[in-house]
């Protein structure tokens, strides 16, 4: 891989000196659809939001510069580091359970099995619907008084009284957890589906034909051919969960009492609070730079995990070299 | 991050092309043919038929006016009314956000040149006094109905507890015995009182009523006493306490701490829940859309022990405000006053949908509903007034806000003084802090 | 010969017995993925006060049919899965494009700036920060008189094209370039060679990028409610979906006849999941022989 890595840059080196002047402006002008949205629709309104966040803007009186007032608060801000926690703890173990689970489920889709196109159906199923509806569903289903949960656990004998699954920060996140691997891990089976389209079956054959074993073959050939995708995979996977909204604000709302609050919902219920929302005046300023933090937070995780996976690569590269 | 100057400079270039393309996409005229449109917004509800019913009548009738009625979903149409109003466009007349997200903001006219003098007399009662809808002195909405709050309470699990069904608590003290005689009484079926914490509105709407239900001087929003010009918070002591005996008791419908508006609802219309405070809406929930089968009573607020019901919350509901941006006042008006007048009030309180706050429709017995089980209950008396201006929804303040600081203490065992001073000395700094740089107006606030 | 045969049947039946555990432990998996959603299903048909009442019960003890009638009624379903229609299925095709074309280039290195491109668009990923932006998108669509479906697809592209780029620029990266220069050198244009050599090729992240994009749109709710709430007439099927929620106003949430929309809503997107990896999938992996 390493050498096929270095002559492949190799040869990216030797185009880039042979593109044509007009060939990059056509390139360039390929291109132009992305970018225009993008900085219109993507990077202005975050230019706004950085702006806004040096302000102490509530929606109702006029909005005055704060400075880093707002940042400075945040460090202190005892609810806020507790939606930040949560959000990592989301974060690593939906990862967990979903990444593993995808990258199996693909690997087995990916013979021929009776019925494998009903199964990747079925396991991508969650990932299409709204979750915002299955919220509401999921809130339904671990009802405290007469869900179907409660039920299955007294019938089974194993609860005596309503468990309230809700009721303590922990439960209240493992079911998120639970329920969030359970929207996303058809996605990610879909994108290693996808990945394992671009390993050539002749290196299975050769090495089937060395004897290797099932195991052997996935950790030889498919893992690391598949890297590329598998580093998608997981920056996707954190960032999705890090982001999370939907479901935290309709399954739990941030009960009990703000404790299953992530980053996104802490943040919306500043931007959007409000007399009748049981809060003061919405803290547009506070919660745009609670999102910029966030932003930074995301960054900061998604960059440990491409320093720990180029760790994990040399390391890997090393044993190669060994054999 | 890195790469922030050259973000930079992409952004300043693309913001000028931004700038020289955005022509003025400016307000289209709305007068076509001699007819004058306005448009108003209203929440999607019980009231929405009623509400098209009049319409097309209006439009009817009229030739050189015609109503362009646009219903929304209620748990989006604030934020994008306000979305609209922001950018300047936005509906004529629309009700649906608080006075407070768009008196201050300017984005609402002042109604007393829109009025005719039936309106005016029809209102006499809301057109002065410590109002959020008055604001600068200006009249910049009416309140088209009354929303009443009130006990709700089982009277078969009152019977089945041994306990009188026509005597509902009156105080915390009684609430916490009649709450834990439902749930003994019940062997596990029932529970005592339902408070539900998920609902954003669980303190206005819940828990303030009683709180401030006995001390005059207080209003909502976080027990401000409009007398000394201070939060005072401590007053919340009493309830939670409650809560936290009923938890302690099991006699609160469990999971409090992520359970919804309509959940506890269902559970109250399947006889799982003894009382909880609700408003006047409770009523066609049970009747119409859980069709239970529970009989039920709604009786005034209990309030902490010592203290009497002096001021039953009665909250002015449905705010409807005139576009500060008039473009045919003559039209304008014609709409606004048949809007607030009885052709539209009057069958909505006729088919029990509010209690009209229009005084000619109030007081005529041609518009009391027939036969709707509970409603003399919940009907306004005199003691239901509506609570004075609380600054505490317009504050700043650093920190959590109080909703989420007393939710946590509910369901906290720790120190309950402690928290309550230091939000309370939260919500006092940003309050003087406003004052003092002229955002607030204490006249506003304080007798 | 007849030993030759026994001993192929053998290895056959060998080989089905070690995948009966595999298709045991899928089924369950498959079971257990399926209730959520047979749950959602069987509270779209309950009369609301069952559903509320009984909510555990996985089958309904009166099937209410009206839930359906009305969703698609109160939700002006045809006019709504009409408008989500336009917005997504454009969305698909311009976005697709827009993207493959984008993806592409960057990973020949073909724009000017870009590296500076590459980095704003990865710090893109997370930067994004959807609900408190929501403002400035809808001033910024005001201002360029684009609130409407046409910029309810190019807001929702803004966002979503970031990531689906990013998909085909790598995967474009990890495809080998030799039939691509054999194109070049005779005498084959960019766009060409783009069109009829590398786009082939990226079919398995097309996929990807197509349900991606699909999903992303058919699913959108924050964007096409704030630019279209005014005008009913323009309303996609989400936004008419959780309008069914609030239709008893501030009194009890409709859940059963949201459920019944949601259920409408989500049957012309499982088609065509279940038509695009069945084409997509299969046909690539099609003649491949594999253990």
């Amino acid at each position: 891989m390493a050498v096929s890595a270095a002559l492949s840059s190799a040869r990216d080196r030797r185009r880039r000196r042979r593109v044509h002047r007009g060939e990059r402006a056509f390139g360039t002008l390929m291109a132009l659809p992305v970018l225009v949205t993008f900085v219109v629709f993507a990077l202005l309104p975050l230019l706004w939001l950085v702006r806004t966040s040096l302000t102490n803007d509530n929606g109702f009186l006029a909005a005055r510069w704060v400075g880093l007032d707002n940042f400075r608060e945040i460090g202190t801000d005892h609810a806020w580091w507790q939606s930040v926690f949560n959000s990592l703890f989301m974060a690593v173990g939906t990862i967990a359970v979903q990444v593993p689970l995808g990258v199996l489920l693909a690997v087995a889709l990916d013979r021929k099995l009776r019925g494998r196109g009903v199964f990747r159906t079925v396991y991508f199923l969650p990932y299409i619907v709204p979750i915002s509806v299955m919220g509401i569903v999921f809130a339904f289903i671990f009802n405290p008084v007469g869900g179907i949960a409660n039920n299955v656990l007294s019938a089974l004998g194993a609860a005596h009284e309503p468990v309230d699954f809700f009721g303590s920060r922990l439960s209240a996140m493992l079911i998120i957890i639970v329920v969030n691997i359970w929207a996303e891990f058809g996605f990610t089976m879909l994108l290693a589906l996808a990945a394992l389209q671009t390993i050539p079956r002749e290196l299975y054959e050769s090495a089937a034909l060395d004897g290797a074993s099932a195991r052997q073959q996935f950790l030889r050939i498919t893992l690391p051919l598949m890297r590329p995708v598998l580093n998608i995979i997981f920056l996707l996977a954190i960032v999705s969960s890090m982001r999370s909204f939907d479901l935290v604000k309709t399954l739990t709302n941030g009960g009990p009492a703000g404790a299953s609050d992530v980053m996104f919902t802490h943040i919306y219920d500043l931007f959007f609070a409000g007399p009748g929302a049981g809060g003061g005046a919405p803290r547009i300023g506070y919660a745009s730079a609670q999102a910029v933090a966030a932003s930074a937070i995301i960054a900061v995780v998604v960059g440990l995990y491409f320093a720990a996976s180029r760790r994990a690569l040399y390391g890997y590269r090393g044993e190669g070299d060994e054999r | 991050m890195a790469r922030q100057w050259a973000r930079r400079t992409l952004v300043a270039t693309l913001a000028v092309t931004l700038a020289a393309v955005a022509g003025c996409s400016g307000s289209g005229d709305d007068t076509q043919d001699g007819v004058t449109k306005v448009t108003i917004w209203s929440q999607v509800g019980g009231w929405t038929d009623i509400e098209k019913t009049f319409v097309q009548e209006f439009n009817a009738k009229n030739t050189g006016v015609q109503i362009d009625y646009v219903s929304m979903p209620a748990d989006s149409i604030v934020d994008n009314l306000l979305l609209a109003l922001r950018t300047g466009s936005g509906p004529d007349i629309f009700a649906g956000p608080g006075p407070t997200e768009v008196a201050p903001q300017g984005y609402t006219a002042d109604l007393s040149e829109i009025m005719d003098d039936t309106t005016k007399k029809a209102y006499a009662p809301y057109l002065q006094g410590s109002y959020d809808f008055i604001y600068g002195g200006k009249l910049m909405g009416l309140p088209s109905a009354t929303v009443t709050v009130r006990l709700m309470y089982n009277k078969d699990l009152f019977t089945a507890a041994g306990l009188d069904p026509t005597k509902p608590p009156t105080t915390y003290g009684e609430v916490k015995q009649a709450a834990e005689a439902i749930t003994r009484t019940s062997n596990g079926k029932a529970y005592g009182y339902g408070l539900p914490l998920a609902f954003n509105g669980f303190l206005p709407n819940m828990i303030e009523p009683g709180v401030t239900g006995g001390n005059p001087d207080l209003t909502n929003f976080g027990a401000f006493n409009t007398k000394t010009g201070q939060f005072e918070m401590s007053a919340f002591k009493p309830a939670i306490q409650l809560f936290r005996d009923l938890n302690a008791s099991k006699s609160l419908f469990p999971g409090a701490g992520t359970l919804n508006r309509d959940g506890m609802r269902t559970a109250f219309a399947n006889g799982q829940i003894g009382m909880y405070v609700g408003n006047s809406l409770e009523m066609g929930t049970m009747n119409n859309q859980l069709k239970t089968k529970v009989k039920w009573g709604a009786a005034p607020v209990p309030v902490p022990d010592g203290q009497s019901l002096a001021n039953g919350t009665a909250f002015t509901g449905t705010v409807w405000f005139v576009n500060a941006k008039i473009k045919n006042k003559a039209a304008l008006s014609t709409v606004y006053n048949a809007w607030m007048g009885p052709g539209r009030v009057g069958p909505l309180q006729k088919a029990g949908v509010i209690f009209a706050t229009n005084t000619t429709v109030r007081d005529d017995p041609q518009y009391k509903p027939a036969d709707i089980y509970g409603y003399d209950d919940w009907a306004p008396g005199d003691i239901d007034k509506q609570p004075p201006l609380s600054p505490g929804g317009v504050v700043t303040p650093s920190g959590e806000p109080y909703s989420k600081v007393i939710s946590a203490l509910i369901l906290g065992t720790g120190d309950i003084d402690g928290p309550l001073s230091d939000v309370s000395s939260r919500y006092n700094d940003a309050y003087q802090k406003a004052v003092k740089d002229g955002t607030l107006k204490a006249a506003d606030f304080q007798k | 010969m007849s030993a030759g045969t026994t001993t192929r049947a053998a290895a056959r039946r060998r080989r089905t017995l070690a995948r009966t555990p595999l298709v045991i432990a899928l089924t369950l998996l498959a079971i257990a993925t399926l209730l959520p959603l047979i749950y959602a299903l069987s509270a779209s048909f309950k009369p609301l006060d069952e559903l509320m009442a009984n909510g555990s019960r996985l089958l309904p003890d009166t099937w209410r049919f009206a839930n359906y009638s009305e969703a698609w009624e109160q939700a002006q379903f045809t006019q709504s899965l009409r408008n989500s229609l336009i917005v997504t299925v454009s969305a698909v095709v311009f976005g697709v494009l827009a993207a493959s074309m984008c993806g592409y280039v960057l990973s020949r290195h073909l724009v000017w700036g870009q590296r500076v491109w590459e980095a704003a668009l990865a710090a893109a990923i997370f930067l994004g920060a959807g609900t408190p932006t929501l403002y400035p998108r809808f001033l910024i669509a005001q201002k360029l008189d684009l609130l409407n479906l046409t910029g309810i697809v190019i807001v929702e592209l803004a966002e979503i094209m970031v990531l689906t780029t990013f998909l085909v620029k790598g995967f474009c990266a990890s495809l080998g370039t030799d039939v691509e220069d054999a194109a070049r050198l005779d005498g084959c244009g960019l766009l060409r060679t783009y069109w009829h050599v590398s786009l082939p090729m990226m079919r398995p992240v097309l996929t990807t990028i197509v349900v991606l994009t699909f999903q992303w749109s058919w699913n959108a709710f924050q964007v096409p409610l704030a630019f279209t709430l005014p005008r009913p007439d323009v309303h996609t099927i989400t936004v008419s979906v959780f309008a069914l929620k609030t239709t008893n106003g501030d009194g009890l949430g409709n859940y059963a006849v949201l459920m019944a929309g949601a259920v409408l809503a989500l049957i012309p997107i499982v088609a065509i999941y279940a038509v695009a990896q069945r084409y997509f999938m299969e046909g690539l992996t099609e003649g491949a022989t594999k253990g």
